[in-house]
């Protein structure tokens, strides 16, 4: 199913959002799903300390759930539990729930990757960056070889792994 | 003989710099974080970790077999949080010497953390990823590309380090130059606050400075800044210790006094104890106490607390007993009496 506000990206996420009584409901990509929630979804106030960090959830009145209810397979953690509590239940949250705890990460952080140690396990396999980046140098050998037909296969390969992100 | 510990050691620009401290969380990918594990999870965690740690010369201690006092003993020293001695389950790893401490199970799965005396940033940060490479040997590492080591507060995401230095500030303090330095050091994307006690005024004039930002910044560079930070603020405390001593007289006998009462009292309470000994250290530092070393005001700092005072007598103490104790371990310390 495509996004049902750019009709470009795959949907990933279900929005439900209910104002006032009437609810409305949209199947979204992570992009305009952040969009469509980022801003007034982690309407936090000031921080100074670190423990404060569960401030930075705060919902307003009316809050748009994205797959309300979802519970992490691994710790039995829903979004909410993580907000309540300010820490995450597993590892596997930050995947399930990346696309809502991200905007509070940004606010502590800033919009930041990041640098430094990597497990040596992780150092081991290339990064995303790495594949993309290996994939383009195919991709512009391809073209320049006049080998269109490999040069639509990396770049949808390049397009799946950037999707990732 | 009883090994030397960390505290006891020199380091550079320990009179003012108490100590460095580094901490690295680290979480393993198929448990749930300490706070949904299960008591077997626990366990299992805690083998996990001793097995890894194997041949590293580290003690273990199950904090649900310690007496309450000797677990508040530990956060006292600063070996672990508070929050896990008051938790009463998790397990400690901790070296002869105290300075090196491992806490599994507190809120991330691994907690390593070591302490250096006076500025070490780097050499305290060394010593701690020499651990966790020793440890990543067996332990398969929570780690997400974009965000980095996966801990279970996101404040602590990225690098997952936090750097440390514990700075004495009695001359800022008494100038009252303190709230102005938590604005500008925040700015910075550092804190500092009290080690003891809340807001500005600190017990025992201590404050401790750390890296806030962990996400987008290198361990060397945050260590760099703490660093750096730390020791423009101790220039600082310098010069407002050369106004505040200005008055020789005054500033001696405040020094003196200090040092008569912890010479000689019979009771001593913590609250008490706690402004003398930072008055003995501003002392040293000012060469006003030739006769006494930083290293026995750093013996006297870890000493005072209550729980060292009962696990030195394995056992609860009353007020009374504690205020005797603290006054006796600091006149022999101090006087060797």
């Amino acid at each position: 199913m495509l996004c049902q506000n750019c009709n470009k990206n795959e949907a990933t996420t279900h929005v439900r959002q209910t104002i006032n009584g009437e609810t409305r409901e949209a199947y979204l990509c992570p992009e305009c799903a952040r969009q469509a929630m980022g801003q007034d979804f982690f309407d936090g106030g000031g921080w100074e300390f670190p423990d404060l960090f569960h401030s930075l959830f705060s919902f307003p009145a009316h809050p748009a759930h994205a797959l309300k209810g979802e519970r992490c397979p691994v710790c039995g953690s829903s979004f909410e539990d993580i907000v309540r509590s300010g820490l995450a239940g597993c590892a596997q949250c930050y995947e399930l729930f990346y696309d809502r705890i991200l905007p509070s990460v940004e606010r502590v952080h800033g919009r930041a990757s990041h640098v430094g140690r990597i497990p040596e396990q992780a150092r081991r396999e290339p990064t995303r960056e790495q594949k993309i980046s290996s994939l383009e140098e195919q991709l512009a050998d391809a073209v320049r070889e006049q080998e269109f037909e490999q040069a639509a296969k990396l770049r949808d390969e390049i397009k799946a792994l950037r999707e990732q992100a | 003989m009883a090994m030397e510990k960390w505290y006891q050691r020199s380091g550079e620009q320990d009179d003012i710099i108490v100590s460095t401290r580094v901490r690295l969380a680290r979480n393993v990918a198929d448990l749930p974080f300490p706070g949904k594990m299960t008591d077997g999870q626990r366990e299992e965690l805690a083998k996990r970790a001793e097995q890894a740690l194997e041949g590293q010369a580290l003690r273990r201690l199950d904090l649900a077999k310690l007496p309450r006092y000797e677990a508040l003993g530990l956060a006292q020293r600063h070996l672990v949080s508070l929050e896990f001695a008051e938790q009463g389950k998790g397990t400690l790893f901790v070296s002869q010497d105290e300075s090196v401490s491992i806490m599994v199970g507190e809120e991330d799965h691994l907690r390593i953390q070591v302490l250096a005396p006076g500025l070490d940033t780097a050499g305290a940060l060394a010593r701690a990823q020499q651990l966790d490479s020793v440890l990543e040997q067996q332990m398969n590492y929570a780690f997400h590309e974009k965000l980095g080591y996966l801990t279970a507060c996101p404040t602590n995401l990225g690098t997952a380090l936090r750097v440390s230095a514990m700075l004495h500030l009695s001359g800022l303090e008494q100038a009252g130059a303190i709230r102005g330095l938590i604005g500008s050091v925040s700015k910075l994307g550092l804190t500092i606050r009290g080690a003891y006690g809340e807001g500005t005024k600190a017990e025992g004039s201590l404050y401790q400075l750390s890296n806030q930002i962990t996400l987008g910044i290198s361990e060397e560079q945050a260590a760099e800044n703490v660093k750096n930070i730390a020791k423009e603020l101790t220039a600082k405390e310098r010069q407002a210790r050369q106004r505040l001593f200005a008055d020789t007289d005054a500033a001696e006998d405040r020094i003196w006094r200090a040092y008569g009462t912890l010479a000689n009292a019979r009771l001593l309470s913590s609250q008490e104890c706690r402004p003398l000994i930072s008055a003995l250290r501003a002392g040293v530092s000012q060469g006003i106490l030739p006769g006494v070393k930083v290293s026995t005001v750093n013996e006297m700092m870890m000493n005072e607390g209550s729980g060292a005072l009962m696990t030195a007598h394995k056992r609860e103490l009353n007020a009374r007993e504690r205020d005797r104790e603290r006054a006796r371990v600091m006149r022999t310390l101090l006087t060797g009496n």
